[in-house]
């Protein structure tokens, strides 16, 4: 018999990661800081900004997509729903049968303009807040389709608001994944804009200035 | 049977109606008129010897740029001007349309093309949905694909594409849409009333 093997997996045996830091950076994952961060009070915040934080940091832990493929890219998304790649990991796992029950569209593939009047409905039917993910190079701009698609709509951008373009034909899961991670920051207000929510516009256009 | 054996008992039976024949090639057609062509189905599927019982796949060509004899358009293509200008083809062959059967026999091994051309200008087929009943799927593709009106077909509508759209998407003179409802559908390159 030969020696029993590690534990850890081959890629990792002699590379292991020695600090927190160091293992939290190699995972991109901040939800310990982020905790530490409303736990700990800062004395020149208002109480809202805390609250609004903890609300932030609520929604992008439990992210849930919308059960919803279109072509080729749906497969990917599969894949990085599935065991290898478990977007699971990152709070996004409970892919809903209901536009009622998700916060998050991932249009995953080419968006006819059959489809589009779905998307749109369906879009409209989730709750706020809510995002998008635009996936593979169709729901970003046509694709392929862009000049003698006569069925596709160029971009689903056209129809719904965008958060995250996630570029590829189609994408790898990682890339998908990493398109997760950037809509999780956007939401944490690290990097990008959020866009308004429509009933806060709606609210606030009816106070007179 | 043969492609030979097929044809000749086509043309006992049916005489003027089968028009035109190829074999030798990678799959032998026969071409008939559209008037007769549900006899015919039914003739094909229902004697012993032919046994057509499968319709395998049902499309509609363009034979815009295609002569009689089915040479292409890749013999003639639009010539450039010295000085850049496009010098268009004048075709003098019909511009037709057409729908291809597929046709083939599980008992006796053999397949078959069977073709039909239709004018443009009232593209009119005896539906076979009483033949091959799979063959009613198809004829609304082709329909919905090429305007090809199938008579007979109880529940002809546009099976890909909604209801309301407007033209026949694979034919060679179809424009594209600038849009679909409120959607737009071209390019950034080519929209004028749509800004990003």
């Amino acid at each position: 018999m030969s020696e029993h093997p590690s534990n850890s997996p081959v890629w990792l045996q002699g590379k292991k990661p020695d600090s927190r830091v160091e293992r939290e950076h190699m995972l991109d994952f901040h939800v310990d800081e982020d905790l530490a961060k409303v736990s700990r009070p800062q004395p020149d915040n208002v109480i809202l900004a805390k609250v609004d934080e903890l609300f932030r940091w609520a929604q992008l832990s439990s992210l849930w997509p919308m059960t919803f493929g279109l072509a080729c890219c749906a497969i990917e998304m599969m894949s990085a729903a599935g065991t290898r790649y478990d977007m699971d990991r990152f709070g996004a796992g409970a892919m809903r049968g209901s536009p009622r029950q998700t916060d998050m569209m991932i249009v995953s593939g080419t968006v006819t303009a059959k489809m589009a009047i779905r998307i749109k409905r369906l879009y409209d039917q989730m709750p706020e807040p809510k995002w998008v993910i635009a996936m593979g190079s169709c729901a970003i701009g046509g694709g392929p389709y862009f000049k003698y698609g006569y069925h596709v709509v160029k971009g689903v951008d056209l129809v719904v608001p965008v958060d995250v373009y996630v570029p590829g034909c189609p994408p790898r899961p990682e890339v998908l994944l990493d398109g997760l991670l950037r809509l999780q920051d956007k939401i944490r207000g690290k990097r990008g804009k959020l866009r308004t929510p429509k009933w806060i516009t709606d609210y606030l256009s009816l106070i007179p200035k | 049977m043969t492609h030979e054996q097929i044809h000749q008992r086509l043309a006992q039976r049916f005489g003027a109606a089968i028009l035109d024949s190829k074999d030798g090639i990678a799959q032998p057609w026969i071409l008939v008129d559209p008037q007769s062509l549900d006899e015919i189905a039914r003739f094909l599927r229902d004697e012993h010897d032919l046994a057509f019982e499968r319709s395998l796949c049902i499309s509609g060509v363009d034979y815009e740029g295609y002569d009689a004899a089915g040479k292409g358009k890749h013999r003639e293509i639009n010539q450039y001007e010295e000085n850049g200008t496009v010098r268009p083809v004048d075709f003098t062959a019909s511009a037709d349309l057409g729908v291809v059967y597929h046709l083939e026999s599980l008992a006796h091994r053999h397949k078959l093309a069977l073709k039909v051309r239709v004018p443009r200008a009232k593209p009119q087929v005896a539906s076979v949905g009483a033949v091959w009943p799979t063959a009613l799927w198809g004829e609304r593709e082709t329909y919905d694909m090429f305007g090809i009106e199938f008579l007979g077909h109880p529940d002809l509508r546009r099976i890909l594409l909604p209801e309301d759209w407007e033209g026949w998407p694979l034919r060679k003179d179809y424009q594209m849409p600038s849009r679909y409802r409120d959607i737009p559908l071209e390019g950034l390159g080519y929209s004028e009333g749509f800004k990003r």
